[in-house]
C-alpha cells in the first residue's frame, strides 16, 4: 500500500502519511506492525488451484498418511518453485481429500500446475563424452544421457552412517523394476560416475564401484547429517505418493487486484462521509459524538487488521465497509432511546443516563446474532460440514471484528463523551 | 400514530404476494448458477470497447456456445463446458489474436460444486436454529422466537425470490456470495426484530397499555425512526459501494442491499404482526 498522501485544503502542501515498522513485543512474542497491508489473492493478484488426490490405490488405513505426504510435497515443490508465502491446505470432505495452493503473486500458474503436478522428478543418467568439433579443433565434451531409471522407480530413501567412518550416507531402495534397470545401469558403468538428478537438477554424481543387483544403494560423499537430510526429502519427494488431479484453478491478475483496491477505498470513503454527514444532521451535537466514536472506530480497524496481519480480500473489504454502516447502529439505538426518555423525564441529565443502559441490552442481543452468523461463515475450527471459502471467510472475519468494535466505541466511547457533555456522575 | 396492527392482514398478503412472485421465477426458470455451483470455467480479459466486439464476433465464430459477458473494463467468457483444455485454448486464442491480456482465469470442477451447495444447507440450517434458541432464551418466550424466525424466512424467501428474477432478466449469478449475503441477511433480520420485541416486552412488564393491539402499537411507533436510521447507515454504505465499489463486489453488495431493505420492512410489518396473531388468542 503506497503512503497516504493528503492534499489539505489552505495549507498547498501535500502531508504524507508513511507509517514505519512498529515490533511490540508482547508475552515474548513479536508483534509487528508494519506498512504493508496483507492482501488476498483477488487484490494483489496470484492463483489459487485445488487438487484432489487420488486415495483409491490405498488401504483406509494408509490413505491419512498418504494425503498428509502428499500435501507435504506439493508444499515443497512450490517452496522449490520460490515464490512468497505460498499457502498449501488440506481439505477433507467425506473420503474426498483436497489440496489447497494459494500462491500470491504468481506469473505463471501453468508452470506452477505442472511443478506441482509432476509425478516422479528423480531421474539416473549415465555420464558420457562426444566429440565436439570447432573450427579445426576438437575436444572431449562431457554431459549426462537420461537412463530409463527415475523417481518412479524408488521405494524409499533413508539417512544411513558408514560402518567405519560414521559419516552420512542415503540410501536408495528400488523396487523390482528398478532394482533390474539399476543392475543394468550399474553394470555397464563401472568406475564411471552416475548421476542424480533432480528437477533437471544434478544433485550428486558418484562412481559407481560394482554392478549392484539387489536394488539397493548408498550415495556416500562429503555431506553432512543436514545436508544428506535434505537430500533424502528432496528423494523421497520425488514421488508423490498418490496421483493428484487438478479440479479446480483460479487465477487474477495484480492489474484487476489493483482496480479492486482503488474502487473499495473510494466507495468506502465516499459512504463513511455521508454516514457521517448523515448522523450530524440527524442528531446535531449528539451527531458529532457519533462522528468521533466512527472515526476511532475506522483508525482502529485498519491498525487491527495490521496488527493481526489479517489478509484484505474483496469480500472483506466489501465487510468492513458493512460494518462502518452498522457501527453506528449503538449509537443510533441509544440516542432514540434517550429522545423517547425525554418524553417522560423532564432532566436532560437522567434522561440521557436512563436512555443509554435501557439501549444497552436491546443492542447486545441484535449484535449477538450478527456474530453468530459470522461464527457460521468463518468456520473457525475447519468443520467439514461448513463452508469453507476463502472468501467468505474474508467477509465474516472482517464483520465479526466490526460488530466487535462496533460494540466498544459505539457504546464505550459514546457513554465516556455524553457522560463529560451533560456532566453526568460515573 | 400509526395504527400498524389494523392493517396487519395487508402487510402479510403484501409480503405473500412478493414471496409467490420469486417462488414462480425460481420453479418456472431457476437461478443462474455460477461455476462454483455447478462447475465450468471463466476467462475475464483487460480490452478496449473495439476488441471486446471483435472478440465477441470471434467467439460466435469459432466457439460458439460459450456465455459472452461486456464488462467496463472488457469482457468475461464463460461456460458450464468450459474445461481445462478447452479454456487454455480459448485463452490462448483470443490473447494471440487480438492482443489482448487476459485478468481472471477461473475453473472449478464438478466435484467442487456438489460438495458446496450441500455445505451451505447446513450453514444455513444452523444459522436459523441459533437464531431461534438465542431469541427464545433472551425473550423467555417461544412467541417471540418463532415470530422473529418467520421474518427470517420471509426474508430470505424475498432476497432468493428476488435473485431469480434478477438471474432471468440480467443474467445476475447465485454464487459464494450471494449465500454469505443470505446469511447475513438473517442476522441483519433479526437485529431490527430484537429491538421493537425488546419494548413489546417492556411495555408488557410496565403495563403501561390494556390491550395487546395497543402496545404493539406504541411500541412500533416509538421504534420506527431507530429502524429506519439504523439501515439508513447500511444503505448508504451499500449504495456507495454499489456505485463506486467496482464490478466485482456489485452483485454481492445488491444482494446486502435487497437483505437489508427486506430485513427492515419485516420486522414492523412480518415479524411482528405474526406475534400479535400468536399472542392475542390468550
Amino acid at each position: 500500500m503506497p503512503p497516504l498522501v493528503i492534499n489539505l485544503p489552505f495549507v498547498n502542501k501535500p502531508i504524507t502519511i508513511k507509517p514505519e515498522k512498529i515490533e511490540i513485543n508482547v508475552l515474548g512474542k513479536k508483534l509487528g506492525i508494519n506498512n504493508e497491508y496483507k492482501l488476498g489473492l483477488d487484490l494483489q493478484g496470484g492463483s489459487h488451484l485445488v487438487f484432489l488426490v487420488d486415495t483409491s490405490g490405498f488401504k483406509n488405513q494408509d490413505i491419512e498418511s498418504a494425503v498428509e505426504a502428499s500435501r507435504n510435497i506439493i508444499e515443497k515443490r512450490i517452496n522449490f518453485f520460490g515464490v512468497a508465502e505460498p499457502q498449501v491446505y488440506l481439505l477433507k470432505q467425506n473420503n474426498n481429500y483436497r489440496v489447497s495452493v494459494d500462491i500470491p503473486g504468481n506469473k505463471n500458474p501453468q508452470q506452477a500446475i505442472n511443478q506441482i503436478g509432476k509425478t516422479a522428478q528423480l531421474d539416473f543418467r549415465e555420464y558420457k563424452t562426444k566429440e565436439v568439433q570447432q573450427g579445426t579443433e576438437s575436444a572431449q565434451m562431457a554431459y549426462f544421457e537420461p537412463t530409463k531409471l527415475n523417481g518412479q522407480f524408488l521405494k524409499k530413501a533413508a539417512l544411513v552412517f558408514d560402518q567405519q567412518s560414521g559419516n552420512p550416507q542415503v540410501s536408495l531402495v528400488f523396487n523390482k523394476e528398478g532394482a533390474r534397470l539399476f543392475g543394468e545401469i550399474t553394470k555397464k558403468n563401472i568406475q564411471k560416475p552416475l548421476a542424480i538428478f533432480l528437477d533437471e537438477q544434478l544433485l550428486t554424481a558418484p562412481t559407481v564401484q560394482q554392478a549392484i543387483t539387489d536394488g539397493k544403494a548408498v550415495i556416500s560423499g562429503d555431506f553432512t547429517v543436514e545436508e544428506a537430510k535434505v537430500l533424502i526429502n528432496s528423494l523421497n519427494a520425488g514421488a508423490l505418493p498418490a496421483p493428484i488431479k487438478l479440479i479446480e484453478q483460479k487465477t487474477v491478475e495484480a492489474t484487476l487486484g489493483q482496480a479492486n483496491i482503488r474502487q473499495s477505498l473510494l466507495a468506502g470513503v465516499f459512504g463513511l462521509l455521508c454516514v457521517i454527514m448523515f448522523m450530524l444532521i440527524l442528531y446535531k451535537k449528539e451527531g458529532l459524538v457519533a462522528f468521533i466514536s466512527l472515526m476511532v472506530y475506522t483508525i482502529i480497524s485498519l491498525a487491527l487488521y495490521k496488527i493481526l496481519g489479517i489478509v484484505l480480500t474483496i469480500s472483506g473489504i466489501a465487510g468492513f465497509l458493512l460494518s462502518i454502516g452498522m457501527a453506528v447502529d449503538a449509537n443510533i439505538l441509544i440516542y432514540e432511546r434517550i429522545k423517547e426518555e425525554q418524553l417522560l423525564l423532564k432532566d436532560k441529565q437522567i434522561a440521557v443516563r436512563s436512555g443509554f443502559f435501557r439501549a444497552l441490552a436491546a443492542i447486545k442481543s441484535a449484535n449477538f446474532n450478527t456474530l453468530l452468523v459470522c461464527l457460521i461463515l468463518f468456520n473457525p475450527l475447519n468443520l467439514s460440514f461448513l463452508p469453507e471459502f476463502g472468501m467468505v471467510r474474508g467477509f465474516a472475519l472482517t464483520l465479526a471484528l466490526g460488530v466487535l468494535l462496533g460494540l466498544f466505541t459505539g457504546v464505550f466511547i459514546t457513554k465516556n463523551i455524553l457522560w463529560r457533555i451533560y456532566k453526568i456522575e460515573k | 400514530m400509526i395504527n400498524f396492527i389494523k392493517y396487519r392482514l395487508w402487510f402479510l398478503a403484501f409480503s405473500l404476494s412478493v414471496i409467490v412472485l420469486g417462488l414462480y421465477f425460481i420453479l418456472a426458470h431457476g437461478f443462474v448458477y455460477s461455476i462454483d455451483f455447478i462447475g465450468g470455467g471463466l476467462i475475464e480479459f483487460d480490452a478496449s470497447a473495439d476488441k471486446s466486439a471483435k472478440a465477441e464476433r470471434l467467439m460466435e465464430k469459432d466457439y460458439p456456445g460459450l456465455d459472452f459477458q461486456k464488462t467496463s473494463t472488457g469482457f468475461i467468457i464463460k461456460s458450464t463446458s468450459l474445461d481445462k483444455q478447452r479454456a487454455d485454448k480459448v485463452a490462448k486464442n483470443l490473447s494471440q489474436e487480438l492482443k489482448i491480456k487476459k485478468t481472471r482465469f477461473e475453473l472449478v470442477g464438478a466435484s467442487v460444486s456438489s460438495t458446496n451447495v450441500y455445505k451451505i444447507v447446513v450453514a444455513v440450517l444452523l444459522a436459523i436454529l441459533g437464531i431461534l434458541g438465542y431469541v427464545a432464551f433472551q425473550f423467555k418466550e417461544w412467541r417471540f422466537g418463532v415470530a422473529a424466525i418467520s421474518a427470517l424466512i420471509h426474508d430470505s424467501l424475498v432476497l432468493v425470490g428476488l435473485w431469480a428474477i434478477l438471474g432471468y432478466y440480467w443474467a445476475v449469478e447465485l454464487d459464494v456470495l450471494f449465500v454469505t449475503a443470505l446469511l447475513t441477511t438473517m442476522s441483519f433480520s433479526v437485529h431490527d426484530t430484537i429491538v421493537i420485541f425488546d419494548k413489546i416486552q417492556e411495555e408488557e412488564q410496565q403495563g403501561s397499555f390494556g390491550r395487546l393491539s395497543e402496545r404493539i402499537n406504541w411500541a412500533l411507533n416509538l421504534t420506527m425512526m431507530r429502524s429506519l436510521n439504523n439501515s439508513l447507515t447500511v444503505v448508504i454504505m451499500l449504495s456507495s459501494l454499489i456505485i463506486l465499489g467496482g464490478e466485482s463486489t456489485r452483485a454481492f453488495a445488491v444482494s446486502l442491499m435487497i437483505g437489508t431493505i427486506t430485513g427492515t420492512y419485516s420486522s414492523p410489518f412480518v415479524a411482528t404482526p405474526i406475534y400479535y396473531l400468536l399472542a392475542k388468542k390468550e
